[in-house]
């Protein structure tokens, strides 16, 4: 990588690194887990960058496969569920806060799949199509998946505010 | 924007535990990972080259050991062993191909009747004789014995492919093969500002040339499927305040007249391989989800019936044959094959499945499987 090439990469990944961990959290549930993804991705990424158009598409795209493919590769395992409350301020804001925490919490509790696309197509607001496409599978399996785990949230998540939310 | 508006608004507001911040040093750490990498491989490269000269002194010695010169020095295909297939016990069609996951790849193996390892998602031709595959940059096909033998070294790739995206890798969607089998469609060609199809393109293997179909630029269109007679398309007209209506697509891109279907925003699944009915089904977005099919010489909807009920959701997988939809359950692990007979809807739910998880390819016959392999069908 030549130095032009590192001083951009340097400042994408300062810039854009709360965004991806984000991501990355939604996907894994775990702060540890969240911060390895990205690093892993950002690595994947530094060979490559200079031919890399939208640096934070791709490296969210290389985060996406890289936890589809240890999902896989961990057969199934029990996924890790932060049990961290935040801090709560006023009722209404702390009730807020943890109806989504819950929502988290129901979120890892999905099948890896379900999850990856449900975070594709509602947190990314990605098209079937791009879903489809970026994990090589039908667009008729994104919409199933996608379908199943909004059922499987609304399912798991029992409140009222979050069955709302999920309608 | 998706129609799920709360549930996009939710995800975006759940809380980020504090902890959640950059590890110390992790710019400087994906930089040395990198090096690191580089390194490993160049080790790698060198102990390959030693293994390949290797295996030709053997060869020179007469001693009948290494490689097919033919075969890639990278590939080496395998058979799928987890989970365990379903083996219904038998019936007239066979899963030809799946995806396990990201560069995960199966196709069958139809002399040994096994699963192998493939190194690119691939789409089998009607005649079961070649395959269509991706790499998720380009699009390229090969014979099937060969692919299977050879992995990449069999695929042709042409070239001259313009007006993809270069977003996901532009490419890695779905191939889909003419009924005839002389050519595989591709994604169509999408305009980013206003989003809309701006044309549809596929490849003649025959002639080895691109066709490519522009999508008539005053209408609406969406995917498309091939006519039953493999001669252009038909495609779905999106109407503000009127309902979707099926036209004819040539391939010069000239449109054929308008006949009104059911459903808000229904999706095109293909033509029966007789090419009297139509099947189509509501998308996700719709409450009351259907399937429907369509007797195309009369534009009559000849068969509604709800998708998903209380305990059973489907997803629509195509037709097995000229009177009957092949369905798979999915509320269970693993989804029940059904197959709904046209035009009566009556269900036959039967006993044979296949896991959820592996997104099935194509399905083809299983007529012609070698005899320890029949009971792959269902």
């Amino acid at each position: 990588m030549n130095p032009a090439h590192e001083r951009e990469f340097r400042d994408f990944a300062a810039a854009q690194s709360p965004a991806l961990l984000r991501v990355a959290y939604l996907l894994t549930g775990d702060v540890h887990l969240a911060q390895d993804l990205m690093q892993s991705a950002l690595a994947a990424c530094v060979k490559k960058w200079h031919r890399i158009d939208e640096p934070y598409a791709y490296v969210r795209k290389v985060m996406y496969r890289s936890q589809y493919n240890a999902w896989r590769s961990r057969a199934r395992k029990p996924e890790s569920i932060v049990d961290t409350v935040p801090e709560r301020t006023d009722p209404d804001h702390a009730d807020r806060v943890a109806r989504r925490r819950d929502l988290q919490t129901a979120l890892a509790r999905l099948p890896y799949r379900q999850r990856l696309i449900v975070v594709l197509r509602y947190y990314e607001d990605r098209s079937e199509v791009e879903v489809a496409r970026m994990l090589s599978i039908s667009a008729s399996g994104v919409r199933s998946q996608a379908s199943r785990g909004i059922a499987a949230l609304r399912r798991i998540h029992e409140t009222s505010e979050i069955k709302e939310a999920l309608r | 924007m998706n129609s799920d508006e709360p549930i996009a608004e939710e995800l975006r507001a759940v809380p980020m535990p504090p902890e959640l911040v950059p590890p110390q040093g992790y710019i400087d750490e994906a930089l040395r990972r990198r090096a690191r990498s580089r390194s490993y491989r160049t080790v790698a490269a060198v102990l390959a080259v030693i293994g390949m000269m290797a295996g030709a002194t053997a060869v020179m010695g007469g001693s009948g050991g290494g490689a097919d010169p033919a075969q890639s020095p990278e590939w080496t295909s395998s058979p799928y062993t987890e989970p365990n297939l379903p083996r219904p016990g038998g019936g007239p069609l066979v899963v030809e191909s799946f995806t396990a996951g990201p560069d995960r790849h199966y196709l069958l193996d139809r002399d040994t009747g096994v699963y192998r390892s493939v190194p690119f998602r691939a789409q089998v031709s009607p005649d079961q004789g070649h395959v269509a595959v991706t790499d998720g940059v380009a699009y390229g096909f090969a014979d099937r014995s060969d692919y299977l033998t050879h992995g990449a070294d069999a695929v042709s790739w042409p070239a001259g492919l313009p007006g993809y995206s270069a977003f996901f890798g532009g490419l890695g969607g779905l191939m889909t093969w003419s009924p005839d089998g002389t050519r595989f469609q591709l994604p169509p060609v999408v305009a980013e500002d206003p989003p809309r199809i701006v044309e549809f393109v596929a490849y003649d293997v025959t002639t080895a040339a691109f066709t490519r179909t522009p999508a008539p630029a005053d209408v609406d269109v969406s995917h498309a499927i091939w006519a039953a007679d493999s001669e252009g398309y038909a495609v779905l007209e999106k109407r503000q305040g009127a309902r979707p209506a099926l036209r004819s697509l040539a391939v010069d891109g000239s449109l054929g007249p308008r006949t009104e279907i059911d459903g808000d925003h229904p999706v095109l699944a293909g033509f029966s391989p007789d090419g009297r009915y139509l099947l189509y089904y509501s998308s996700p977005d719709e409450d009351d989800r259907r399937v429907r099919v369509m007797e195309v010489e009369e534009g009559e909807t000849v068969l509604s019936m709800k998708i998903d009920d209380a305990d059973v959701r489907r997803t629509i997988v195509g037709w097995a044959d000229s009177t009957t939809v092949l369905c798979q359950e999915w509320m269970n692990e693993p989804g029940v094959w059904e197959r709904i007979a046209v035009p009566d809807g009556t269900v036959d739910r039967g006993d044979a499945a296949w896991p959820n998880d592996l997104e099935i390819g194509g399905i083809g016959p299983s007529s012609a499987l070698p005899p320890e392999a029949a009971d792959l069908g269902f």
